[in-house]
C-alpha cells in the first residue's frame, strides 16, 4: 500500500516536550492527541484531498515556539474592522495581546473567552471534531490561544466581533489557534476573522468549530493577509441546526502556502449555507480551497461561489464536495468557480465533486477557466486607460462580486485595497476603494 | 490633421485576405468626413485600425494625425493624443461604475498631457450638465458601464464619453444604428456641439439619415477597401436615391 502521509521531523516531538508542561487543560488529551498526529503524519501528495497541495516543507520545518511579541497598535491597526463598539481580540503568534484587544464590556448574552478559560469549563473543548485529520490532531496537541464565543438563546448582537491572528517570525514559528463558535436558538452574530503576517510569519494552524443552533444566522467575513513566507493551515468545521443559517466570505490575498478547509454539516431541516471567496496568489504564493458540504436534512440549501485570480508562477486550487445523503429530499446546491488566469505560467487545478444519495434534489456545479476580455481591454485603452491600468481594472471588477458578499463595509475596503495593493498600477486606482 | 495614405490592411488571422487596399483619406481640422458604403466594404476595420485594435496588420501605407505616425502609438497613447472612437458595439463591463470609468478616462487623457487631473465634485458637476445634454439619465451614471443598458443608451453613453473627452479628432462608428428618431437627433446635437475649428470628424453610417442632422463637408464612399467616389453633402442624398449599386470597385491598378 502506497505511504500516504510524511513522517514529521523530530522537532515536532521536541517542541512538544518543550510546551507541554505550560498548556492549558487536560494533559492526557494533550499527549493522545500529539501521538495520533506523530502516528497519522501530514498527508503527502498521494491522499486524494492533498493532491495538488504539497505540506512537506511544513513537514520539513523545525519548528520554534510561538512565542509572544511585543507589537503596536499601529502594527495591526489597519486591519482593524468596525468601530468603537467592535469586540476585538487580538492574538500575536497565538498569544492574547490585551493592549491591542478593545475592552469594551459584553453585552448580555455574549460571552467572549479565552481558549485557556474555556478549558477550565469544558476540558472536551479540544476533544471536537472527532476526526482523523492530522492537523486537528496537531491542533489539539499544542493549541494555546484562541477564541470561545457563546451566544445565548436568542440573542441578536449587535456590534461586530472580530478575532485578528497575527504570526510574527523568521517563519518557523508554529502557532496552533483554536476557536469555537456556538450559537444558541434564534442567536444573531456577525464576526470578522483575520489572519496578518508581520515579518516572514510563520505557520499558523487554525481549526474553528461552529454550532449555529435552530433559526440562528452567522455570518463571518474572513481577510487573509499574509506573505510569501507565511503558511496558513485553516480549517472550519460547522454544524447547522433546523433553519439555521451560516454565510462565510474568505479573501485570501497574501500567503506562500494556504489551505482554507471547510466542511460544513447541515444537520437540520431548511439550513440555509453560504460560502464564497476570493482567492488571489501571486508569485511563488499556493492558495487551496477545499470544501465539503454534506446535506444530511431535507429542505436545505448551499451555495458555493469562488472566484480566483491568478497571477505569474501563482497556484490556484478548488476542491468543493457536495455529499446529498438519502433522507436530505428536496435540497438545493449550487458551486460555482470562475477563474481569471493572468499569465500563462499560472496554474489552477479546479475539482468539483457531487456525491448524491436522495433522488429529489437540484445540484449544480460549473468551473470556468478564462483570460482578460480583449474587448473589454481595448474598449478600456481606447478611452486612455495604458495596458497596465486597464487590465488592473477589470481584474479588481471580476474580483467585486464576491468582495460585495462581505458584510462589514471595512472588510469591502480592506480586501480591494488589499487586491488593488497586488495588482500592477492598481495604487492609480486606489480611488476604488 | 488626419492623413491616411495608400492604406492596405488585413486581418491577422486571414493573412490571405486584405480588407483594405490602398485607402487615402485627408481630413483638415474644422472638418466633417462622413465615410459611407456597403456591409463588409472595410468600414469598421478603418475604424479599429485608426483606434489601435490588436488583431488588424496594416502591410502597406501610413496614418498620421497632427503630422505624427499614428499607427507607432499604443491605443491609450492615441486616446491620450486626442483620438477618439464611438464604437458600434459598447462594450459592457460588469463591476466597474460608468461614472468613475468616465473620471478615470478624462484623468488619464489629462496626465498624459501633463494636464492637472479633475476632482471627484467639479467633474460630478461637469458630467450632470453633458449627460443631461446627451440626455443620459443619472441612474445610468451609478451602473456599470452599459450593463443592462439598452442598444440606444449605449450609443448616448459613447457620445456622453465624447463630450467628456473633448477630443481632437473623433470617429463614429455606425453610432446611428438602431436609434429611434429622438436618440438619433440628440447623438447629431451632441457631435454637432463638438465641430470647431481645430477638430476633426469622422462619421462612418450606412445610411443617410444621420446626415440630415450632422451635415458633412464631404462624403465619400468606401467600396471593397478603398474610397471610390467623393463628394459634398448632396453625394450622400443620391446615394440614398440609387445606392451602392453604381459604385463598383475599381480595378487593381497594375
Amino acid at each position: 500500500m502506497p505511504i500516504r502521509h510524511f513522517d514529521p521531523a523530530p522537532g515536532y516531538a521536541e517542541l512538544f516536550q518543550a510546551m507541554r508542561g505550560a498548556l492549558p487543560g487536560p494533559a492526557d488529551l494533550r499527549q493522545e492527541s500529539f501521538e495520533r498526529f506523530a502516528e497519522l503524519g501530514f498527508p503527502n501528495l498521494r491522499a486524494e484531498a492533498w493532491k495538488y497541495t504539497n505540506l512537506k516543507p511544513v513537514a520539513e520545518l523545525a519548528p520554534s515556539a510561538p512565542r509572544p511579541a511585543s507589537l503596536t497598535v499601529q502594527d495591526v491597526a489597519d486591519v482593524f474592522i468596525g468601530g468603537d463598539d467592535v469586540h476585538r481580540l487580538v492574538f500575536v503568534n497565538g498569544h492574547l495581546a490585551k493592549d491591542l484587544s478593545s475592552p469594551v464590556p459584553v453585552p448580555a448574552g455574549l460571552s467572549i473567552t479565552t481558549l485557556a478559560e474555556g478549558l477550565a469549563v469544558d476540558p472536551a473543548l479540544l476533544a471536537e471534531p472527532q476526526t482523523d485529520r492530522a492537523l486537528t490532531a496537531l491542533n489539539a496537541a499544542l493549541a494555546e490561544g484562541g477564541a470561545v464565543i457563546e451566544v445565548a438563546a436568542g440573542t441578536d448582537v449587535q456590534p461586530l466581533v472580530q478575532l485578528v491572528f497575527v504570526t510574527v517570525g523568521d517563519g518557523t514559528t508554529l502557532t496552533n489557534v483554536r476557536n469555537r463558535v456556538v450559537l444558541g436558538a434564534g442567536a444573531r452574530l456577525r464576526m470578522a476573522e483575520t489572519h496578518l503576517a508581520i515579518g516572514d510569519g510563520g505557520v499558523a494552524n487554525i481549526v474553528n468549530t461552529i454550532t449555529v443552533g435552530e433559526g440562528g444566522s452567522l455570518d463571518v467575513d474572513k481577510l487573509e493577509l499574509g506573505v510569501g513566507t507565511s503558511t496558513l493551515l485553516a480549517h472550519t468545521r460547522a454544524r447547522l441546526a433546523r433553519q439555521a443559517r451560516f454565510s462565510k466570505t474568505t479573501v485570501c490575498v497574501g500567503g506562500g502556502l494556504v489551505r482554507n478547509e471547510t466542511h460544513a454539516h447541515l444537520d437540520g431541516s431548511e439550513a440555509d449555507l453560504h460560502l464564497n471567496g476570493v482567492y488571489a496568489p501571486a508569485a511563488g504564493e499556493h492558495v487551496d480551497t477545499a470544501i465539503r458540504v454534506d446535506h444530511r436534512a431535507p429542505n436545505c440549501e448551499s451555495n458555493q461561489f469562488y472566484k480566483g485570480i491568478l497571477a505569474a508562477g501563482g497556484h490556484g486550487v478548488f476542491a468543493g464536495k457536495i455529499f446529498v445523503d438519502q433522507v436530505a429530499q428536496q435540497t438545493n446546491a449550487y458551486q460555482q468557480n470562475d477563474n481569471l488566469m493572468l499569465a500563462r505560467d499560472a496554474e489552477l487545478d479546479t475539482k468539483p465533486e457531487l456525491e448524491i444519495y436522495a433522488d429529489d434534489v437540484k445540484c449544480s456545479h460549473g468551473a470556468t477557466v478564462g483570460e482578460l476580455d480583449e474587448a473589454s481591454l481595448f474598449y478600456l485603452r481606447s478611452r486612455g486607460l495604458d495596458q497596465a491600468k486597464a487590465r488592473s481594472l477589470l481584474t479588481f471588477a471580476f474580483a467585486g462580486e464576491i468582495i460585495e458578499k462581505l458584510v462589514h463595509e471595512d472588510s469591502q475596503h480592506q480586501a480591494r485595497r488589499a487586491l488593488l495593493g497586488r495588482l500592477p498600477g492598481g495604487h492609480d486606482l486606489m480611488e476604488l476603494v | 490633421m488626419l492623413k491616411i495614405q495608400n492604406l492596405h490592411a488585413r486581418i491577422e488571422a486571414e493573412p490571405e485576405g486584405e480588407i483594405l487596399k490602398g485607402l487615402d483619406l485627408h481630413v483638415r481640422p474644422g472638418e466633417v468626413h462622413a465615410i459611407m458604403g456597403p456591409n463588409g466594404s472595410g468600414k469598421s476595420t478603418l475604424a479599429y485600425i485608426l483606434a489601435g485594435r490588436d488583431g488588424y496588420e496594416v502591410t502597406e501605407g501610413s496614418v498620421l494625425m497632427d503630422g505624427d505616425d499614428l499607427l507607432e502609438m499604443e491605443p491609450d497613447e492615441r486616446a491620450a493624443a486626442g483620438l477618439f472612437l464611438a464604437f458600434q458595439y459598447p462594450v459592457e463591463i460588469p463591476g466597474v461604475a460608468n461614472m468613475y470609468f468616465l473620471r478615470t478616462a478624462l484623468n488619464a487623457v489629462r496626465k498624459a498631457r501633463g494636464e492637472p487631473e479633475v476632482d471627484a465634485a467639479s467633474f460630478m458637476r461637469m458630467l450632470r450638465e453633458h449627460a443631461e445634454r446627451v440626455g443620459v439619465r443619472p441612474d445610468l451614471l451609478k451602473r456599470d458601464v452599459n450593463t443592462g443598458f439598452s442598444g440606444g443608451e449605449k450609443k448616448r453613453n459613447e457620445i456622453l464619453q465624447m463630450s467628456v473627452l473633448q477630443p481632437r479628432f473623433a470617429i463614429l462608428d455606425e453610432t446611428d444604428s438602431g436609434l429611434d428618431i429622438d436618440a438619433l437627433r440628440t447623438v447629431a446635437d451632441g457631435v454637432n456641439a463638438l465641430r470647431g475649428a481645430d477638430r476633426g470628424i469622422v462619421v462612418i453610417t450606412h445610411y443617410q439619415r444621420l446626415l440630415e442632422y450632422i451635415v458633412p463637408d464631404q462624403v465619400h464612399v468606401l467600396v471593397d477597401g478603398r474610397i471610390v467616389r467623393s463628394g459634398d453633402s448632396s453625394l450622400a442624398k443620391e446615394l440614398e436615391a440609387t445606392g451602392y449599386a453604381g459604385d463598383t470597385a475599381p480595378a487593381p491598378a497594375a
